[in-house]
C-alpha cells in the first residue's frame, strides 16, 4: 500500500518465482528477508553458529516447498516467519537438550546489529516495538517467553508462579490487543 | 472438538504456547480442512509473525547468501516438475498416486541424508498420508458411492473436480485448474436442491490449482440435485454471489 511497495515485485510472485525453479527469485527473496530472519534466529537460538545454520535451512525449505505455498493460508511473510520460528525453536531445544538446560551454552553473538532492512522493514519494527510497549509488562513477557523461547503455557506458569489459566489469559489477550494495534501493519500486507 | 471448543486455542497456537496434547487435536481438525478454524488460526498467525520484528535487526555473514544459492542450485536436480499427465482412471486416483510417489521420492532422498529428527516428521507425516489413502481407498470401492464430475468452461485449462459422495462416508472433493484466488477470496462448494443452493464448505487452491475437500457430513442426499462451485468475497455467503465456475448433477 505504502509508496515503497509500488517498486518491488511483491513476496507471493517471488514464490510463485521459486516455485519455478527460478533462482534469482530466491535470491531477492532472500536479500528481503535475511535480517530479519537472521535477527529472529539470534534471538531465539542465542547463538551465531546455530542461528547461521538456521538462516540457511529456512530458505532452503522455502526453496523446496514454495510449491505448496498456499495463499489462504497467510501472507507469504508469516508463511516464511513460522518457518523460521519453528526451526529457530527446534535448533534451541536440541542445544538445550545436548548441554543440559540453562544458557551456558550460549557463545557471544557477532554483532553486526545495525538498522539493517529496508524502510519497510524498519517502519514494522517501530511500530510492533511500540505495540509490545504498550501492552501490560506480564502480558508482554508471556509472550515473549512463548514466542522467543518456545515455552507452553504450562511452562510459562511454572517458571512464572502463576496459575495456568492467569498465563492462558495473559497470553490470548495480549496477542488480541496486538492484533488491534497492528491492524494497520497488517493491513499493507496486500498480496 | 467442535470449532466452538477450538476457537480459544488459535491465539495460544499462533504464538507457540499450545503443550502438544492441545495442540495435536487442533492440527488434526487443521489438517480435515476445516475454513473456519483455518481462516480463525491464519489471522492470529498475521499478528504473532510480526513479534520477529521484536528481535534486533542482524545482518548475516555475506558467506551465507552464497551458501544458500549454492545449495538450492545443488538440489535443482531433485525437483521433479509436477506429473501434469493424469492417469485415465481418474482424478482421485491421480492424487492418490502422485502423493505416494511425492511421499515415496522424499523417503528416499532424506533416508541418505540420514537425518533422524526430519525421519520421524517424514514417517508422521507418511501415516498421515496413508491414512488418508485408505479413507480414499475405502470410499472409491464402496458400491454406495456416486462419483458426480464437475466441469467448468472457461479459461483454458478448463477447471475439472469429481466429488465421491457417500451417504455414509460423506464426500471427497478432488479439483484441479483452478484459477489463484485474490486475497480475501474462497471458493465455495454449494449443495443445489430442488429449490436452493446451500453452502457446504469454502476451500482455496494450492499454487498449482489443484484442491480438495473432505466433508464429512452431508445433507440427506434425497433432497440434493448437484454441486456447484463458485467463487466468493464473502467470508460466509448464504447464496452464492460469484459466477458458477463449475457444475455438475447428482
Amino acid at each position: 500500500m505504502g509508496a515503497a511497495r509500488t517498486e518491488r515485485v511483491d513476496d507471493g510472485r517471488l514464490i510463485r518465482a521459486m516455485a519455478q525453479g527460478d533462482l534469482s527469485a530466491l535470491a531477492d527473496f532472500y536479500d528481503r528477508y535475511a535480517t530479519l530472519i537472521f535477527g529472529l534466529a539470534a534471538r531465539v537460538t542465542g547463538n551465531a553458529a546455530d542461528a547461521e545454520e538456521v538462516l540457511q535451512d529456512v530458505f532452503i525449505q522455502a526453496w523446496s516447498e514454495a510449491a505448496r505455498y498456499a495463499p489462504g493460508r497467510g501472507s507469504p511473510r508469516t508463511w516464511l516467519l513460522t518457518i523460521a520460528r519453528s526451526r529457530a525453536i527446534d535448533r534451541r531445544r536440541r542445544r538445550r537438550r545436548d548441554e543440559g538446560a540453562g544458557p551456558s551454552g550460549e557463545e557471544a553473538l557477532d554483532s553486526r546489529e545495525g538498522p539493517g532492512g529496508d524502510l519497510e522493514e524498519r517502519e514494522r519494527r517501530e511500530a510492533v516495538r511500540k505495540a509490545l510497549g504498550l501492552l501490560p509488562p506480564e502480558q508482554r513477557a508471556a509472550i515473549e517467553l512463548a514466542y522467543f523461547q518456545g515455552l507452553t503455557h504450562v511452562e510459562i506458569a511454572t517458571q512464572t508462579g502463576d496459575p495456568v489459566g492467569t498465563v492462558k489469559g495473559r497470553l490470548r489477550l495480549g496477542i488480541e490487543k496486538l492484533r488491534g494495534l497492528l491492524g494497520p501493519v497488517l493491513g499493507e500486507v496486500g498480496e | 472438538m467442535t470449532c466452538e471448543e477450538l476457537r480459544d486455542r488459535y491465539a495460544l497456537y499462533a504464538v507457540g504456547a499450545l503443550p502438544p496434547e492441545e495442540q495435536a487435536p487442533l492440527e488434526e481438525h487443521l489438517a480435515r480442512g476445516c475454513p473456519t478454524c483455518t481462516a480463525g488460526v491464519a489471522a492470529f498467525q498475521e499478528v504473532a509473525a510480526l513479534l520477529a520484528y521484536d528481535a534486533a535487526a542482524k545482518v548475516p555473514p555475506p558467506a551465507l547468501r552464497e551458501r544458500v544459492l549454492t545449495r538450492a542450485a545443488a538440489g535443482q536436480e531433485g525437483r521433479s516438475p509436477a506429473a501434469r499427465r493424469r492417469p485415465a482412471w481418474g482424478l482421485a486416483a491421480a492424487w492418490a498416486a502422485a502423493a505416494l510417489v511425492a511421499a515415496a521420492g522424499l523417503a528416499y532422498g532424506l533416508a541418505l541424508r540420514g537425518q533422524v529428527r526430519e525421519q520421524a516428521s517424514l514417517i508422521r507425516g507418511l501415516q498421515v498420508r496413508l491414512a488418508e489413502h485408505e479413507d480414499l481407498m475405502a470410499i472409491i470401492t464402496d458400491p454406495c458411492t456416486r462419483i458426480i464430475r464437475m466441469v467448468g468452461a472457461e479459461p483454458a485449462p478448463p477447471p475439472e473436480a469429481q466429488a465421491l459422495w457417500n451417504p455414509q462416508r460423506g464426500m471427497r472433493l478432488f479439483a484441479v485448474n483452478l484459477p489463484q484466488l485474490a486475497e480475501g477470496e474462497s471458493y465455495w462448494l454449494w449443495i443445489k436442491t430442488a429449490t436452493d443452493m446451500v453452502p457446504a464448505a469454502a476451500f482455496s487452491p494450492d499454487a498449482r490449482g489443484n484442491a480438495r475437500l473432505t466433508l464429512t457430513d452431508l445433507p440427506d442426499l434425497g433432497t440434493a440435485r448437484g454441486l456447484a462451485v463458485t467463487r466468493e468475497r464473502d467470508p460466509a455467503p448464504r447464496h452464492p454471489a460469484g459466477p458458477v465456475l463449475m457444475a455438475g448433477a447428482l
